[in-house]
Parts: C-alpha cells; structure tokens; sequence
C-alpha cells in the first residue's frame, strides 16, 4: 500500500508520529528523511524554523465489514471467558453489553 | 500445592488471634474515627497532629491533590485540604491514607501479587466514588469502602500463608472462584476476615458492613455502603486494573444494581472517568 501522505499543521501532530516523506525548508535544504519520529523537542525546533506543515501518514483505511465482525467475534469470546462465573442475571448481563460496546470502540 | 500439602482450616480463634497480631491503623487516624459528631469539633488542633505525622500527611495531600478535586499541586497543607475540601473529605482520605500505611508494609505469602491488590482496590475505589455521584450518595465514605473491600485477602495470605497459598494457586487458574476456595481450605471468606480487621481498627459500622456483605448485597439495607461497594468491585474487575492476573468478573446484582438506580446509558462515559481517574490516584496512594 503506497498512499500519498497528509500534511497537518504542527499544532495537529501527535508527537511520535513518523514523517511520511522526507521533508526540506522553503530552499529546498533537506531537513529530515522519511520515517524520522517527530517528538516534542523536533516539532518545536520545527517551528523555530518556520514550518508550518509536515507529511505524515495518512489515518488507516477504515476496516471492511469482515475485519469488525473477526474484530467482534474476538471481543466478544474473551469478555465471555471474563464473564464465566458472572451468571446470567438481568444486571451481569447488561454490564457485559456495555463492557463489549466500550471495547469495541476503543482505537 | 495440592489439597495436602495444606494444613486443615483454622478455627476462630486463631483466626481472631492472627488478626489482632496485624497492625494497627496510626493513632491520628484512630483519633479520627472516634465519634461521629467529629466536624463539629475545632479541626485546627486535629489538623495539626495530622500534619505531625509527616509520611501520612504526604500520602493524603497527594490524594488531595490528585486531578479529581480539580487542583492539581495547590492544597499545600492539611489546613489548607480542610477549608477547600471540607472536614469529612479529608477526614475519608487520611483514613484512607493510614489502611494503606498499615497494610502495604506487611509482606505476603506465596502467589500473592501486592501490585494486583492494590491496583484492583484503588480501581474499586475510584468506581464507588463514581457511582455514588451518579447515585447520590456519600463519595468519600465509597471511596474508603472501595478501598478497603478487599483488605480481608491480605489479612488471610499474611496471617495464613501456606493456605492462602493454595486458595490462589486454585482461584488463579479460574477453576474456583476465590470465596469458594477460601472456604475450601480456610473456612471463612476474605470479607469476613476484612470485617473482623475493620471491627479491630474501629472503623464505622457502615464500613464493616461494606467490607461484610460485598459479594452478598443483598443481606445489606438499600441506603447502606455495600451497594456502592459491590457494584465498584465488579466494575473494576471488569475495566481489568489488576491485569494480567484479574479475576473473573463475578455476578452483578440485580438489586444491588436497581437500588443505586443508575441509568446505564449514564455509566457507559462513566467509565472513561473511572479509567483515566485510576493511575493517578494509585500513583497518590502508593507511590
């Protein structure tokens, strides 16, 4: 998978990201390669330097309809194995839904 | 270990021997939990002594200034925690502050992780704090009740080691749950234990209540701690704090769930708080 990467401001960037292309001032004077972690201190210096944007990856396809169900299916059987001596009360059961609802939406 | 290599339950009196052998709580914090008109008393002399025990007064000013009470590093003093916080709020976090005092020091027996017990009580306390906003009730009273669930599992490994020993080895695998191994091969429950430490320490009946009943709700009144107690218990084991050595999730009672009358589609964003609340106050209790 090749895709063109996004640029985002400096203030957007989550420090760790990695920089997506290589990237150079308004001289075209090479200032980091692709694949360089831009932490705290870098994204400042960047900025003393007068960089606006910088090329990060872009965010992950959304998963297909099979990848959420194996997703699903995987959460679903280990809250199960959680849930083993939690009996099948109305209340256990309704925290199961919400425990799973919440797993599933994590990142 | 197996069932043999196992001495054969204790009776009540040793068990009531081994439990008075254990700490006490540090005597400001004993001062603090006789009589219950307390806040109507002059709290400058009472602060004073709070902050005479140094150690103890550091571990609740942490607690105080902990992102929950929303001023992270500006209480600077016990004084100071009593006119922002309010007497009874301090006086829960000191009380608080000396159970972890009085029992992190003690050293366990085998297959008992200090870590996983403090993680899974300070997750519980957390959650009971949460849902006694949600509900109404006394936030700082669930706190300590949250807290302090649990101590009886510590009152047994201390006290009994080679049996507590052999109840985790069999509750860890998820072959038994732990209240039916410790009657297996103690004869009581960690609740009971934990009541008859509270009861030992002179904490309020309805903290030993809480502690008692908190896998039996049901036996409890509907305005008592052991709701709150229960349901943050499951909650925490459920949010897995103590990972990777959690237990299973035990049952959720349907009155003790229906009293506190929480909405659960109020609970769901709840539990985001509960988890982001967690690490620093366990950081503030413990470290």
């Amino acid at each position: 998978m090749n895709q063109e990467p996004r640029w985002l401001p400096l203030a957007e960037v989550i420090p760790g990201t990695p920089l997506a292309a290589d990237l150079a001032d308004g001289e075209g004077q090479l200032l980091l390669t692709a694949g360089s972690r831009l932490d705290a201190h870098r994204l400042q210096q960047l900025a003393r330097q007068g960089i606006a944007t910088v090329p990060v990856p872009p965010p992950p396809p959304p998963p297909t309809p099979e990848e959420m169900a194996r997703r699903e299916g995987e959460a679903r059987l280990r809250m199960e194995r959680r849930f083993a001596h939690a009996g099948h009360g109305q209340a256990s059961r309704a925290l199961f839904q919400v425990l799973l609802q919440r797993q599933l939406e994590m990142p | 270990m197996s069932p043999q290599a196992c001495p054969p339950p204790p009776d009540r009196d040793t068990v009531a021997a081994r439990i008075a052998a254990l700490p006490s709580l540090p005597s400001v914090a004993a001062e603090l939990l006789s009589g219950d008109a307390i806040e109507e008393l002059d709290v400058a002399p009472l602060a004073r002594r709070i902050a005479a025990d140094q150690v103890l007064a550091a571990r609740a000013l942490r607690v105080a200034n902990s992102p929950f009470y929303g001023m992270p590093g500006m209480v600077g003093s016990i004084q100071e925690a009593i006119v922002v916080l309010g007497f009874r709020a301090v006086r829960s976090l000191v009380i608080s502050a000396a159970a972890v005092q009085a029992l992190a020091s003690l050293k366990p027996g085998r297959n008992f992780s200090p870590r996983t017990f403090w993680r899974h009580s300070v997750g519980t306390a957390v959650a009971a704090r949460h849902l006694a906003m949600l509900s109404g009730r006394n936030a700082e009273a669930a706190f300590t009740a949250g807290l302090l669930h649990d101590i009886g599992q510590l009152v047994l490994c201390v006290a009994f080691p080679r049996h507590y020993a052999a109840v985790l080895a069999r509750s860890q695998g998820h072959e038994l749950p732990l209240v039916a191994a410790e009657l297996e091969y103690l004869g009581l429950t960690h609740a009971e234990a934990g009541a008859m430490l509270a009861t030992r320490w002179g904490l309020p009946q309805s903290m030993r209540e809480a502690i008692a009943l908190h896998h039996q709700p049901d036996e409890a009144r509907a305005d008592s701690l052991v709701d709150l107690t229960h349901v943050a218990n499951v909650l925490a084991h459920g949010l897995e704090f103590s990972t990777p050595l959690e237990e299973p999730v035990p049952p959720l009672s349907d009155t003790a769930w229906n009293r506190l009358n929480i909405d659960w589609a109020r609970l769901a964003p709840t539990l985001d708080q509960i988890a982001n609340e967690f690490e620093d106050t366990l950081h503030a209790l413990l470290a």
